[in-house]
């Protein structure tokens, strides 16, 4: 009997929306007694628990009750689990950071206050395993119950490209970036009709799943499979793009290099830390 | 006394509840223990991905979010969209709708509602049936927007002007079956639900006469408790009769009308409030109805009437749908979009350059709208239960709480925004 733990952080929920899709494994697993949730404040009116066998976390550290909850979470459990892009990498709302935020914070009870900066789950504690994704794929959701949450096979360096159907041809070179996807075709590479696609940077397991419906990847599965690697990911985003580029600097290339290269693991990157240690 | 609940649990997110019962009065304050800061980080974005930002607002209500977006950037370029999309996105809204609706009643709150243990239905050993065959009609309607929007959470295929990919005649064919066993599924449910919760709308006997407001094509309408039409005025109008404060204690912020000054002007968005307003002769929506439990009945009827609306529009859509993305002419402005969400009335606003860089976002949502009308509720709840054991009272707090379906990731909008000064 697998003891699981459901842990809440900052985020929008469709992680636990996406393990909710998945009822149906848990439920066999649970009325097969190979599984209880002992604690899920989403489902259940139980504040407190002795021992997780696994902890599944979402969300990022972004209130001082995050980073209480996650020490928790870490603490009562055997093994923990950062599911979805903001539990690895701090999620798409960590570009809030960019911004000065003039919130209420002084309205806020204390143990709510905003800590310095949002942050993905490892930054705080250690974690054993990851399922990245904005959402995660159903697909590795359904594996992870299933396999009563054992880690998922690693994607060895493949990226987005490599599950990609779209025809790649071997020299690729962009003149310019478009900004909508008027008169482009189903079969072809979307970089090479110039959408900017930044599957060529991002890990695999999603099946290219926003390519295939004729939109550019945007990169939710992360640029290292490591969690903790973001920032030589990036770099080598960066720099793959520019090699692709027949024209100028990756920057004048695109409207929004921030959100282009770290929507979704902003809060990962080295950048940040230069950027709150003030240097 | 001081009735405290640091974080509700079955709610959507981190949400606490403290109530102080005073010898004449009772003050109820509803607290959001969480902040997002979508409009902050929509500044400096390019206006045609603001869909696939801020339908991370919220994993549940991801559709509308994703779709006022898209009316929004579609508002501010003046692109015109055609009858087919608009059906389609009705169809995802309308699915979006029900597996939000049947997520709230099967598994946050019907336990209570059943009288049962304090433990969801879902993920007890022994499932009910029917419980059993909502879940799946919940899946089939997950499957649906899988189907339109590319996945399940996070919209990918919504785009300005319609969408990115099509769906040909047999996708939809796939989706017709689909819609006949939800609409059988549901109408067993409220047959079976909605003598339940007219039963416990008895027992508490508490009503919260408010205003009620729905958002529409044609703009926004306000009616009063009594079903008198008070305000209509369209979208783009919104900030002349809405105003907002920033709640007590917590992240977020409390909209009012301002007709009606604050605290008074307080609304209610949602099911309830959109039963009330279009009353048809469903249940037990003969006469407009006040009180908080009623929300899930609401819930009930809209979802077994969105699945037969869903059946007429995928009847007209058989022939399938084509991807249409639209040409984006940018230029500065302005762009608004409304929708009814799940929860109720949603609204977003975004002020960008010429070159289509988001200069301000203004986002509110349903939750934002009913917050002060749930902190209202609550204290005319507890005022009626006085003398009663504390333990008692709490259940109802918060079964009061639950009746409006919270959902905190998305009404924590709260960062001072001046758009089009």
């Amino acid at each position: 009997m697998i003891k699981i733990a459901l842990e809440w952080l900052s985020g929008c929920e469709g992680c636990e929306v996406a393990l909710l899709d998945s009822l149906d494994s848990l439920l066999g697993k649970i009325e097969g007694g190979e599984a209880e949730i002992v604690y899920a404040p989403l489902l259940l009116d139980v504040e407190d628990y002795d021992h997780a066998d696994v902890t599944i976390a979402t969300g990022s550290v972004r209130t001082i009750a995050d980073e209480r909850r996650i020490k928790r979470a870490r603490m009562k459990s055997e093994y923990l689990v950062a599911l979805g892009s903001c539990a690895c990498f701090g999620g798409i709302h960590g570009l809030a950071d960019l911004q000065s935020i003039s919130c209420n914070a002084g309205r806020a009870p204390p143990d709510v206050r905003l800590r310095a900066a949002v942050e993905p789950v490892w930054r705080v504690v250690r974690i054993d395993s990851a399922i990245p994704g904005c959402p995660p794929p159903e697909k590795h959701v359904k594996l992870f119950i299933e396999n009563m949450m054992s880690p998922l096979p690693a994607s060895k360096g493949k990226t987005v490209c490599d599950e990609c159907t779209r025809k790649r041809s071997e020299e690729r070179k962009i003149g310019s970036l478009r900004r909508d996807i008027v008169g482009i075709d189903d079969e072809n590479c979307l970089l090479e009709q110039s959408v900017p696609c930044i599957g060529f940077a991002t890990s695999s397991g999603c099946g290219a799943l926003c390519p295939s419906v004729n939109y550019p990847c945007h990169g939710c599965m992360g640029f290292d499979e490591r969690v903790e690697e973001q920032s030589n990911g990036i770099a080598r985003a960066i720099s793959a793009l520019a090699s692709i580029l027949e024209i100028g600097e990756v920057e004048d290339a695109l409207r929004d290099p921030v959100g282009f290269f770290m929507k979704f693991s902003y809060p990962s990157f080295e950048l940040k830390e230069r950027k709150r240690n003030g240097t | 006394m001081e009735l405290k609940v640091d974080e509700a649990t079955r709610v959507a997110g981190h949400i606490g509840v403290s109530v102080r019962i005073g010898k004449d009065d009772v003050n109820a304050r509803v607290i959001q223990r969480e902040f997002r800061g979508f409009e902050p980080l929509l500044k400096g974005r390019p206006l045609e991905e603001a869909p696939l930002y801020t339908s991370r607002i919220c994993g549940i209500c991801q559709v509308a979010h994703a779709l006022a977006s898209v009316k929004a950037v579609e508002d501010g370029l003046s692109i015109s969209v055609s009858h087919e999309v608009q059906k389609l996105r009705e169809v995802a809204n309308l699915a979006g709708t029900i597996q939000s609706h049947l997520l709230h009643l099967f598994l946050l709150i019907a336990p209570l509602k059943l009288g049962t243990e304090p433990a969801p239905m879902a993920i007890r050993p022994k499932l009910n049936g029917i419980v059993r065959s909502i879940l799946v009609g919940r899946s089939m309607t997950q499957r649906m927007i899988s189907d339109i929007c590319g996945r399940t959470i996070h919209p990918i295929t919504m785009i300005a002007g319609g969408f990115s990919k099509g769906l040909s005649a047999e996708d939809m064919s796939r989706m017709a079956p689909v819609v006949d066993k939800l609409t059988k599924n549901l109408t067993e449910l409220s047959e079976e639900m909605l003598p339940i919760i007219e039963g416990e709308a008895n027992e508490r006997g508490i009503g919260l006469r408010t205003r009620y407001m729905h958002v529409s094509d044609s703009g926004i309408i306000v009616q009063d408790h009594d079903g008198t039409k008070l305000l209509s005025f369209d979208i783009d109008h919104y900030g002349e009769h809405i105003g907002e404060v920033e709640a007590e204690e917590g992240f977020g912020r409390r909209p009012y009308l301002k007709a009606f000054g604050y605290p008074d002007g307080f609304i209610r968005v949602g099911p309830l409030a959109r039963l009330n307003i279009k009353r048809g002769d469903r249940g037990p929506w003969s006469e407009i109805r006040h009180e908080s439990v009623m929300y899930s009945s609401a819930r009930i009827i809209e979802s077994l009437l969105a699945s037969e609306r869903i059946g007429e529009l995928v009847g007209e859509l058989e022939s399938g749908v084509k991807a249409s993305p639209a040409e984006l002419k940018f230029r500065e402005g302005e762009g608004f979009g409304a929708i009814e969400a799940p929860r109720g009335v949603l609204l977003h606003h975004y002020a960008f350059s010429k070159d289509g860089v988001i200069k301000e976002a203004d986002i509110i949502t349903p939750t934002a709208f009913n917050s002060p009308a749930i902190e209202r509720d609550i204290e005319k709840n507890v005022s009626s239960m006085r003398g009663m054991e504390t333990d008692k009272i709490k259940v109802r707090v918060l079964k009061v709480l639950r009746d409006y379906d919270p959902c905190i990731p998305c009404a924590t909008h709260m960062v001072e925004v001046v758009i089009g000064h």
